[in-house]
């Protein structure tokens, strides 16, 4: 696996188990024991970790959720993903950005375009969006935090906003995908913004990654046919292709060559 | 425009409806005679309903059913046939215990004879003749059982020739044929027509059949009504629209990028030194350029001209504004230029293993002071295979025993890591299934994202129409077409 997927791997272990040796990693990734050393340079320049004799232990001095790091490392799908659908957006586009970390990577993949005006409930996306776009705009209602750690804006204040703007296209997640439940959320609150969105644009593209298909959450918004356009990764189950194509489902999986 | 008295079928206002609550309203067209017309229309729009009202199998609520210029109802399939309306559907209407020759009697016994003293001699002359007529040849005595799909179909229409057919409706056989079958089938019908006999197809797309067609009929969107009268759309029109309008094909992970510089053109190229018709063709980077047309050898001849194969009698290429000799073809790999075929048995070496076919193209990654580093070329390989999702490799075992979808996701990686600008695919999605097709169109597209070219030849009109940012079409005899995509997406 490349470097990137490696320390990500890394950093999970350690909020985990708090402290770890290198001999351990060493032989669990495959690697030698210099290149752990190396990562493990690596995250003490980050503030991560603490190397000590024999491994490193969890730096809990400076507590930040993994995901939030000044340096973004993120996974190499979720880059393909933003880039996929950094594609699809033109110069000049009004565009809505929900929550959630493919929304935020596809945020801090913007800078080539111009004059893009964006609406959003990702609340650490913006300053990102705010050094690259012309005009964001942050819906005010509820802060929540999801499982990734990342804030989000939500409640009716929130929708009734949003149903008073228009996009030309509007990005998006949702929590769970599956061939014959459809989509499903884990919010009931969602069900509500999938709603709207669905009424805000005439382009809405949903941004998963392949770790949300074959999954049942409890509210139920509706068949895979209610979005024409999904970009995810690439390892998607097969019968899910087979799926979209035959339902005549735009499915973008994005490779990054 | 069509004369009334050239259409051998006409249908006015027709409207059907079914017990499952699924109708037709106010279906109206016409069919001129002795053409190939087909009937497109997706899956459930109600193509076999109409076809079935028409012969009889069930009948229309309303409307009119004009044919040879009279007003007809047909209340059964038999007295459909006496009037030469015959329709066939994708099982062949033959009986398998019985031999050919008694297949092909079968019906028409009275014509050669009584029902109890047939005349085989005049039955077999007869055959014989429609079997030079149409260039065909069966065994007449073997069990029809026992022959293939295909040659079964085959039987049937030749039966139904020999009871002076005027109208064949052919429903579904399109879908279950090889392209080869295709090809046949389509000399077939054109020499059938030929004899004063109409032929309607029905197909969900465009085909090296259906392509040949003279005239098209679109069936309108499910439950819509229509009072105009459509005509029928000659076989340029069609194509030309079928590109225009986004017409089933949010199905193809397209997406549109901004194209770079010119990577390849051709100035006055000729298909051969007795065509007069000359050509201009270009690819920049960034863009996908499809390449199709009504005749394989023909297409395949232009195809080779443009990847290089072949020399061209006229005109020159150009690769980058330099021009290039052809066909020193490594003049071409030299530049970069990557062809790849749709038979993975061309572009790979089977008895070796994965990782040595990818770097034939290009060793200098793996490469550590003019060795070979095994390690690199593992590494790298992994890289490759996560990188296209390839699944299920063993990296000992040679490429013979993989998939033929991952063995062309390896040709692939074979081209990428020769570091190929600018991609020739022969028929690429040929031996692909649907789930591996849809994998090469987005590996197309991040080939896109990062200012290659793509060439790719095909006959499926659908899959161009969906990937490609402009098409040519190639017919003998007539002016090259070129076709661009509308950019409104």
């Amino acid at each position: 696996m490349l470097p990137a997927q490696r320390i990500t791997l890394i950093k999970d272990i350690l909020l985990d188990k708090k402290s770890i040796d290198t001999s351990t990693l060493s032989n669990y990734l495959e690697v030698s024991e210099v290149t752990i050393r190396k990562y493990f340079d690596q995250l003490e320049k980050e503030g991560f970790l603490k190397k000590v004799h024999g491994g490193a232990v969890l730096n809990t001095d400076a507590p930040l959720p993994a995901s939030i790091s000044e340096d973004d490392s993120f996974s190499h799908n979720e880059v393909s993903i933003a880039l996929a659908a950094s594609d699809l957006i033109e110069n000049g586009d009004s565009i809505f950005i929900g929550s959630g970390i493919l929304c935020y990577a596809l945020a801090t993949h913007l800078h080539a375009k111009k004059d893009l005006s964006i609406v959003t409930t990702n609340i650490n996306a913006i300053p990102h969006l705010q050094k690259f776009a012309s005009n964001v705009y942050l819906l005010g209602g509820d802060v929540r935090s999801d499982s990734d750690g990342f804030l989000y804006s939500c409640g009716s204040n929130c929708l009734h906003q949003l149903s008073r703007i228009y996009v030309s296209k509007a990005f998006f997640s949702v929590d769970a995908i599956d061939i014959h439940a459809g989509i499903t959320t884990n919010e009931l609150f969602d069900i509500d913004l999938l709603k709207t969105i669905s009424q805000i644009t005439t382009q809405p593209v949903v941004l998963v990654s392949s770790s949300t298909f074959d999954k049942i959450a409890l509210h139920r918004f509706g068949t895979l046919q209610s979005f024409d356009t999904y970009i995810t990764d690439t390892q998607i189950p097969n019968k899910y292709k087979n799926h979209f194509y035959s339902n005549n489902i735009k499915l973008i999986s994005a490779y990054n060559i | 425009m069509m004369q009334a008295k050239d259409n051998i079928l006409e249908l006015k206002n027709l409207c059907i409806s079914t017990n499952e609550g699924f109708y037709l309203k106010n279906i109206n067209l016409h069919v001129p005679r002795n053409s190939i017309f087909t009937i497109l229309g997706n899956n459930m729009s109600g193509k076999t309903l109409l076809m079935k009202s028409i012969c009889g199998i069930t009948q229309p609520d309303s409307g009119k059913v004009i044919y040879n210029s009279e007003s007809v109802h047909f209340c059964s399939e038999t007295q459909a046939r006496k009037n030469g309306i015959y329709y066939f559907t994708y099982q062949p209407q033959i009986i398998p215990e019985l031999s050919v020759i008694e297949n092909l009697i079968l019906g028409s016994e009275k014509k050669f004879g009584s029902y109890i003293f047939r005349n085989p001699k005049k039955a077999v002359a007869a055959i014989h003749t429609i079997m030079e007529k149409y260039d065909l040849s069966f065994d007449l005595t073997v069990r029809a059982g026992s022959l293939g799909f295909y040659q079964q179909h085959l039987i049937s229409f030749v039966r139904a020739l020999l009871s002076d057919c005027r109208l064949l409706i052919l429903d579904g056989l399109i879908a279950y044929c090889s392209r080869a079958e295709l090809i046949s089938l389509r000399n077939f019908l054109k020499k059938i027509t030929a004899e004063n006999i109409t032929v309607i197809c029905l197909a969900q797309h465009l085909n090296s059949l259906t392509i040949e067609s003279d005239y098209y009929y679109s069936m309108p969107p499910a439950y819509e009504t229509t009072a105009e009268a459509s005509h029928p759309v000659s076989a340029s029109q069609y194509t030309e629209s079928l590109i225009q309008k986004q017409y089933n094909q949010n199905k193809y992970p397209y997406i549109s990028m901004n194209p770079g510089e010119v990577l390849l053109s051709a100035h006055n190229l000729s298909p051969s030194s007795s065509s007069v018709h000359m050509f201009d063709f270009s690819i920049r980077e960034s863009e996908v350029v499809g390449i199709t047309g009504n005749s394989i050898p023909y297409t395949e001849h232009i195809f080779n001209m443009l990847s290089g194969n072949i020399p061209s009698p006229t005109g020159k290429l150009f690769i980058k504004g330099c021009p290039v000799s052809v066909p020193k073809n490594y003049s071409f790999i030299q530049k970069n230029i990557s062809y790849l075929s749709s038979e993975p048995s061309h572009n790979l070496v089977k008895s070796l293993d994965v990782k040595n076919n990818i770097f034939l193209s290009n060793y200098r990654p793996v490469s550590n002071k003019g060795f070979l580093s095994p390690s690199k070329m593992a590494a790298l390989s992994y890289e490759y295979v996560t990188l296209l999702n390839m699944q299920n490799i063993s990296f000992h075992s040679d490429t013979r025993h993989l998939s033929s979808g991952t063995q062309q996701k390896i040709a692939i990686s074979k081209a990428l890591n020769a570091g190929s600008v600018l991609y020739f695919f022969n028929t690429p999605t040929a031996t692909l299934d649907t789930a591996s097709s849809i994998d090469f169109y987005n590996i197309i597209n991040s080939l896109k994202r990062h200012g290659r070219g793509i060439c790719i030849l095909s006959y499926d009109l659908d899959e161009l129409s969906g990937v490609c940012d402009k098409i040519y079409v190639f017919k003998e005899n007539e002016e090259v077409r070129e076709l661009k995509r509308l950019l409104a997406y």
